[in-house]
């Protein structure tokens, strides 16, 4: 009994400590190679860098994959959910919140090698086929420009529709050099960057604002942190690593 | 009239409203809108004095506002003049989602609570500052699609039309054009060409004018309010082309009323102004009562939206 009494008062005491962490649900699509299946596990340098990052900070991940139109509709009705890498757009910001940019991605036009030579200017594309992916910054800049595209639902199946000449150009974020490292078919080459932007994490809007807080903590550089650069040398992509450190003017340690 | 409902959650303090009782003098709120020319912005001031007038023991209302829709200098001089004032709490429609925030950040410094309304600050520019200001309004993108929808029925597939948007550096502008957007998308229509009109009638007229010229083939113009609608039926009717090009609008401001009635608009969307300063001034009450840090305040209160068009 006497036991028990002591127990009980030290669960008391010790109460903060003995409180569980908070728990967020993240949705996320694949974006190969930063964010993969694995097992059927959501893996690749994103899922474990945020992962480590949300630790640090007492936060506790469940992943789930997604595809991100579902995933956004999902954020704006589902309590302590996150979406992590998605690109922003005015229309979701009015229901469900960004909380902290995750990397940075470039948009960018790609050709068959050989069918396109360098363009210099948007209104280039105007003479041409375009699919580009369904990123509201990308409509934006296509629209204003009065370039007509078919917008493409999946991004990562651009690439192979671009092989299979559904089109003279793709604009995209996804990175060929990354994807082909053993080229299969025909070759792609980028012909034009169009943009630099970047992916977020985006959250329900009533996220507690501890977790809240905790997040931002853990995203001042996205999930480029100095403690996850052993993640990214794990995956074979520490230049990644670098060139964002460098783009953001937060150098790599060494 | 013809109402599609389009009611977002409604937010719990409005259902839990009740009498606050201040110990001293009560709070003083300030409001600080867009442009005073602009009818919505009337509305919306109207609203936040009527709240103020039937509730004097509860809060003393400053409601001010600039003439021109894209004034950001003149709104930072407003909200420093009032920040030497001494109010307790801020309420701002900003006139740019990026530009106001300095201010912003000065006047919370100053332990001022700010709550944004109507157009949405840039979450970009909030997690880059790591700071929370809430949102009171409505989905533009919601709100855009229904009334993109209602004119797209009217196309064939294939039509082409353009856009009238609200000056780039707001979020509801490029928001309402998201809407317009996905609804275009699913109905088969393509966007031919993208002006700005700068929420203004005349500068309205001049974007649509311009559009209908560069792309003689438009079958209709969406447009990001209702103020830019008014200008694109004089720039229809001066070129001749009314009842072939659709036009649609956005704010259902008293103005347009007149254009639904007779088809030259063929819907809008109303996204009650004054029940949005309502909503935002109870959510100041409710944390100043409360002593809620500006850290913890809620991140969005949807208000309503609805669309309206002919019956």
């Amino acid at each position: 009994m006497k036991w028990m009494i002591c127990f009980l008062w030290g669960c008391l005491l010790t109460g903060s400590s003995w409180a569980a962490s908070p728990v967020i649900e993240v949705y996320a699509d694949l974006y190969p190679p930063f964010i993969i299946l694995q097992g059927g596990q959501l893996s690749g340098p994103y899922i474990d860098a945020f992962t480590q990052l949300a630790k640090e900070q007492g936060i506790d991940v469940h992943y789930q994959a997604m595809p991100v139109r579902r995933l956004m509709k999902r954020l704006a009705v589902q309590p302590n959910s996150c979406g992590l890498a998605v690109n922003f757009a005015p229309g979701e910001a009015e229901t469900i919140r960004y909380i902290g940019r995750v990397a940075p991605i470039t948009l960018a036009v790609y050709a068959r090698a050989g069918t396109v030579g360098k363009l210099v200017n948007l209104e280039q594309l105007r003479q041409y086929r375009v699919g580009a992916i369904d990123v509201a910054e990308l409509n934006e800049l296509l629209d204003n420009a009065a370039i007509r595209y078919e917008p493409l639902a999946k991004a990562g199946n651009g690439i192979a529709m671009l092989q299979a000449n559904r089109f003279d150009l793709l604009v995209s974020d996804v990175l060929p050099e990354l994807l082909m490292a053993k080229p299969e078919g025909v070759t792609i080459q980028r012909v034009m960057v169009l943009a630099r932007v970047e992916r977020w994490l985006a959250c329900h809007p009533e996220l507690p604002p501890a977790t809240l807080n905790g997040l931002r903590k853990a995203l001042p550089v996205g999930v480029f942190a100095d403690s996850v650069q052993g993640i990214w040398s794990r995956y074979g992509l520490l230049p990644v690593y670098d060139e964002v450190r460098r783009e953001w003017g937060t150098p790599a340690p060494h | 009239m013809k109402w599609l409902r389009l009611w977002c959650c409604l937010p719990l303090l409005l259902l839990t409203q009740s009498a606050w009782v201040w110990a001293s003098d009560p709070p003083t709120v300030a409001i600080v809108l867009k442009s005073m020319q602009n009818e919505f912005f009337v509305q919306m001031a109207d609203g936040a004095k009527a709240y103020a007038s039937a509730h004097p023991e509860q809060l003393r209302l400053a409601v001010e506002g600039v003439k021109a829709e894209t004034d950001v200098s003149g709104q930072e001089l407003i909200i420093r003049r009032l920040l030497e004032q001494k109010i307790d709490a801020l309420i701002v429609v900003p006139t740019d989602s990026v530009a106001m925030l300095p201010v912003l950040m000065q006047a919370i410094a100053a332990g001022v609570l700010v709550i944004n309304m109507d157009n949405k600050l840039d979450d970009r520019a909030l997690a880059l500052e790591g700071v929370n200001i809430p949102f009171v309004g409505p989905s533009n993108f919601a709100g855009a699609r229904s009334v993109g929808e209602f004119v797209a029925k009217k196309l064939p597939a294939g039509s082409q039309v353009g856009l009238i948007e609200g000056p780039p550096g707001s979020i509801n502008a490029r928001a309402r054009s998201d809407g317009f957007r996905a609804a275009l998308r699913s109905a088969g229509l393509s966007v031919a060409g993208i002006r700005s009109g700068y929420w203004d009638v005349e500068q309205g007229r001049l974007a649509a004018a311009d559009l209908l010229q560069a792309e003689p083939g438009l079958r209709a113009l969406f447009c990001g309010n209702d103020n830019m609608a008014i200008g694109a039926v004089q720039a229809v009717a001066a070129a001749g082309k009314q009842g072939q090009v659709l036009i649609a609008g956005y704010d259902h401001i008293p103005g347009i009323r007149r254009y639904i009635q007779d088809g030259r608009v063929l819907a809008t969307a109303d996204q009650y102004p004054n029940r949005q300063a309502e909503y935002a001034i109870e959510l100041a009450l409710h944390a100043l009562v409360q002593g809620t840090k500006q850290a913890d305040l809620p991140g969005i209160v949807q208000t309503p939206v609805q669309l309206v068009t002919l019956p």
